[in-house]
């Protein structure tokens, strides 16, 4: 999805078709240009929404300062992936009673997107979505971290997500009693 | 020949050396705002959610910001639950576990 563009190319680009084009260009903080559509992106993010909106799209590339060319490539890929799904039935039936803000779970191929991630991608996914104000992105990113938490002991979990422990040890183990009842085995 | 110096600050000094604890920390949970781990906390069921507590103290004062909890009625009516339905003469199924309710 890398593109790379001439100077006079792009010149030309924008010259012809300014508003028209129905995809746009975003530029890591690395200086990686990615073409993603239009469409998709002011779906999928009300950032660039807002960006396409109020017209402050570059043609030559749109900053995005804060994110790095590999999470910025798995976000565009992500709106492309997205684009082409289907909605399952499945997914828009899935809520169950009481639900009054449902998340809707992972589809096949969000769980495949998210599953093949490295550990630092993720995060840096997660803190893009985040910036972008991609709503599913985050949701299934997060979904994928809270699975990653699920069974796991504290110091596990701490270790993983380099949580430093703040407390100290008296106000843990009050804590640990507080909280007794939310523990399966101690 | 040419004499160079190189001083460094301490702090740069000890990102230089190849120190487990900086490269976790450039991935880690503590520069992802709170809303994004609301967003995860969410996800868990309220029992795991509230376990997180332990922790560290900014994970324990994310169920608060919740702003939907998930109820597994099985945290609250462990051994009982048989016993409860049969008191109480119903046909009914066991209540599905995960369901939400507003905080």
């Amino acid at each position: 999805m890398e593109v790379d563009k001439g100077k006079g190319e792009a010149e030309e680009t924008r010259k012809v078709a300014e508003a028209d084009r129905d995809t746009v260009t975003l530029k890591s903080s690395d200086g990686k240009l990615f073409e993603v559509s239009k469409e998709a992106a002011a779906r999928l993010s009300t950032v660039l929404a807002g960006m396409i909106a109020g017209g402050s799209i570059d043609d030559n590339g749109t900053d995005l300062k804060q994110i790095g060319s590999e999470a910025l490539e798995n976000v565009v890929d992500y709106c492309n992936k997205h684009a082409n799904s289907i909605p399952s039935a499945a997914l828009i039936s899935s809520s169950i009673s009481f639900n009054t803000a449902p998340f809707k779970e992972p589809e096949e191929w969000e769980r495949k997107f998210v599953d093949r991630l490295s550990h630092d991608a993720l995060f840096d996914l997660v803190e893009a979505a985040n910036f972008l104000g991609m709503e599913r992105l985050l949701d299934v990113t997060c979904h994928k971290i809270s699975e990653m938490m699920k069974g796991k002991s504290p110091d596990q979990i701490r270790e993983v997500f380099n949580i430093k422990n703040d407390y100290t040890k008296e106000e843990l183990e009050e804590i640990r009693q507080e909280l007794a009842w939310a523990f399966y085995d101690d | 020949s040419i004499g160079m110096e190189v001083c460094l600050a301490p702090e740069i000094l000890a990102r230089l050396v190849v120190d487990d604890e900086f490269m976790n920390a450039v991935t880690t949970t503590k520069k992802l705002p709170n809303e994004v781990l609301i967003s995860i906390v969410e996800k868990l069921s309220l029992r795991d959610a509230v376990q997180m507590g332990v922790l560290s103290r900014r994970w324990r004062s994310l169920p608060n910001e919740l702003p939907r909890l998930a109820f597994d009625l099985n945290d609250f009516l462990l051994d009982d639950i048989e016993n409860y339905y049969e008191d109480e003469g119903s046909d009914e199924e066991l209540p599905e576990s995960d369901t939400f309710a507003e905080a």
